[in-house]
């Protein structure tokens, strides 16, 4: 016996001595099943004033797959982002947010895409910031509500947060095309900008000199990569610092009271008069979405998405071979971002986001995987998939009624299965994921502020 | 599920004991041990229906080195220790504890493993040295978890994961695999989340 053990042993007769109870329990049971693990008693939230409804028709298990989908929880903290809750900084980040100066030609701000009428996304296939050279991006524009939930962010996840993803549409060229080196200046050259910029963050780097701060460029072009080290810390630091306020803007866009959290809302509270208006075709469909269709699978959680990544085979838009590698690009490019949760300008670079980076595969078998989208407000927000591929949800649920369109792939994943719904139910379905659009926005967060400054 | 098949709550008192149960008898009772030198170990058996289990805090193992399964369901205020789930590796080689770290395996959300592993099946002798790797996949929809965790022996014979999620509801397995002494084997566990 090797000293560890021994070691171990005398510990064992030091528990037998000291323990000051121990008890002998039954033999252990065996695996139990769905049935045996489903309290008798209806499932209810634990600040729930009294006893949920019963759904008649919705078995306990599906009761509580329902309960888990309403309502939002509270916004969650981003310790990444020292500004996140900042409402100077969520003031200023929507005043850029509409501001058509942050774009090489002058033409294109982030609502050009995102269009807070359609829940802020742009209505097109694959996103396109028009003007007269524009080329359509890879993908679909996803809506920005809800998104302080998300974990990762863009379809194939390549950022970490709300502040970090809000970065790479502004230096890619069919997008803003803009350079983190112009925006740093014109924050300098425009009074209104740079007052609202150095009442948050202080005095920008001293930007007048051309030739340590070149008029505009970002990796990868001769004017960045011939700065010095500390200028080019400095730069990004005003980038990552306008991320922020992007992200405190972004935080607040926020769906919430649609009619489903309306219903759920009076099953919570046993109000059964309150839960009948709910429309009954969108009740049924709600059965379906937690019951035999299985879409909680994957549209889990109040904001209908598990947060992570499948392949769920659709096929390209233009019929050819898929080659959009997805989540498995992602994942690399997510690690190697600088302003990652873990870099230098997250405020919480040892932080829970920034370990769980360290446990991504960098492996085959996400490729083609996309990030599940969200379903509220999915009504106002076709077409559908990563590339647009579908036009109308009424497409979305044929295609997961039959998979006959689906694309065979080398992967033994069976998480889809065909649903086998009658056209009934497949508008039951449509009506529930109709009634999953939020109540309209506060106005006031739908439009460019008069100015960058809040308000005293 | 029949009568004495129950799952079984344990508490321990402050003073934070490090539990090390030396169950490993199918079809006998067992008995759970506090091994440092404050606390205790409190164990109840809820009633049949399992509505007396405090939530997240149900531990069921399977006797005859069968699978095992944690449920878990809502994380409590003050989550609950569980109880190691032991197996034997494929060849009977090793023999592995695994409990989740400060309460019941979360859906969707990191969490972390404590794991015990021994050269013996009598759980005499820790195994320290060996090369563990811990993955999880649904049989059902023939996935794994879209993580990569690690794993690191944190005294001789315990062995901490990190970056684990379970992303899904359903049932899970468990692999662990271990190598040590010019063995390679696995060690395989269920859970079902809800």
């Amino acid at each position: 016996m090797n000293s560890a053990s021994i070691a171990f042993e005398r510990r064992l007769a030091l528990g037998w001595l000291l323990a000051v109870a121990a008890c002998q329990a039954e033999p252990p049971p065996t695996l139990p099943t769905a049935e045996h693990t489903e309290p008798a008693a209806t499932p209810v939230a634990p600040t729930a004033p009294t006893a949920p409804l019963a759904l008649a028709e919705f078995t306990p298990q599906e009761l509580r797959a329902a309960l888990k989908l309403s309502p939002l929880p509270p916004l969650p903290p981003d310790p990444t982002n020292r500004f996140a809750d900042d409402p100077r900084a969520a003031h200023f980040g929507q005043f850029l947010f509409f501001d058509q100066r942050l774009s090489g030609n002058g033409a294109v701000s982030c609502a050009t895409c995102h269009r807070p009428e359609l829940a802020f996304t742009d209505g097109k296939p694959l996103g396109d910031a028009g003007g007269e050279a524009s080329l359509p991006l890879d993908r679909h524009t996803p809506t920005l509500l809800n998104g302080a939930w998300q974990r990762w962010f863009f379809w194939d996840g390549r950022a970490d947060s709300l502040w970090s993803q809000a970065l790479h549409p502004i230096e890619e060229p069919r997008e803003h095309g803009f350079s983190r080196l112009a925006l740093a200046h014109l924050l300098n050259d425009a009074d209104d900008l740079k007052r609202a910029y150095e009442a948050l963050f202080g005095p920008l780097p001293p930007l007048a000199d051309k030739t340590r701060f070149p008029v505009a460029g970002r990796p990868g072009h001769p004017p960045w990569e011939s700065m010095q080290p500390d200028d080019r810390a400095a730069i990004d630091r005003v980038f990552s610092n306008i991320g922020k306020t992007f992200a405190a803007y972004q935080r607040r866009l926020v769906s919430r009271d649609s009619a489903f959290d309306r219903f759920i809302a009076a099953v919570r509270a046993g109000d059964a008069a309150r839960a009948a208006e709910y429309d009954p075709a969108a009740r049924e469909g709600l059965h379906l979405f937690v019951g035999a269709a299985r879409c909680t699978r994957c549209h889990s959680s109040p904001t209908f998405t598990d947060r992570e990544f499948h392949d769920n085979r659709v096929p390209n838009a233009d019929g050819a071979p898929r080659r959009d590698p997805g989540r498995q690009r992602g994942i690399a490019r997510v690690q190697d971002d600088p302003f990652n949760a873990a870099g230098r300008h997250s405020d919480a670079p040892e932080g829970a986001a920034a370990e769980q980076l360290r446990y991504l595969p960098r492996a085959a078998d996400s490729f083609s995987h996309f990030k599940t989208p969200t379903l509220r407000d999915v009504a106002v927000t076709a077409p559908y998939m990563h590339q647009g591929q579908l036009a109308t949800l009424d497409d979305v649920l044929a295609y997961y009624n039959t998979l006959e369109q689906a694309v065979p792939t080398h992967s033994p994943e069976r998480t889809l299965a065909p649903l086998h719904l009658t056209p009934e139910q497949l508008a039951a379905l449509r009506a529930f994921l109709e009634s999953l659009t939020g109540a309209p926005l506060d106005p006031a967060l739908v439009a460019a502020p008069p100015t960058p400054d809040l308000p005293q | 599920m029949a009568a004495g098949d129950r799952p079984v709550h344990c508490e321990e008192s402050a003073g934070g004991p490090r539990r090390r149960p030396t169950a490993n008898g199918a079809g006998r009772p067992r008995l759970l041990l506090p091994l440092l030198l404050l606390g205790s170990v409190r164990c109840t058996a809820p009633a049949e229906d399992g509505a007396a289990a405090p939530a997240g805090a149900t531990v069921a193992s399977a006797a005859g080195g069968e699978p095992m399964a944690v449920v878990a369901t809502e994380a409590p205020a003050e989550p609950a220790p569980i109880a190691p789930q032991w197996a034997a590796t494929a060849k009977g080689s090793f023999t592995v504890g695994w409990s989740p770290v400060g309460g019941p395996v979360p859906v969707n959300e990191p969490f972390e493993i404590d794991l015990l592993l021994f050269a013996d099946p009598e759980k005499q002798q820790p195994l320290t040295g060996a090369t563990v790797r811990v993955t999880a996949w649904m049989p059902e929809h023939m996935h794994g978890m879209g993580r990569q965790s690690q794993t690191r022996e944190v005294e001789p014979g315990r062995y901490r994961v990190k970056g684990m999620l379970l992303h899904m509801d359903g049932l899970w397995q468990l692999f662990v695999d271990v190598t040590a002494h010019g063995k390679a084997e696995r060690a395989e566990y269920a859970l079902t989340l809800e």
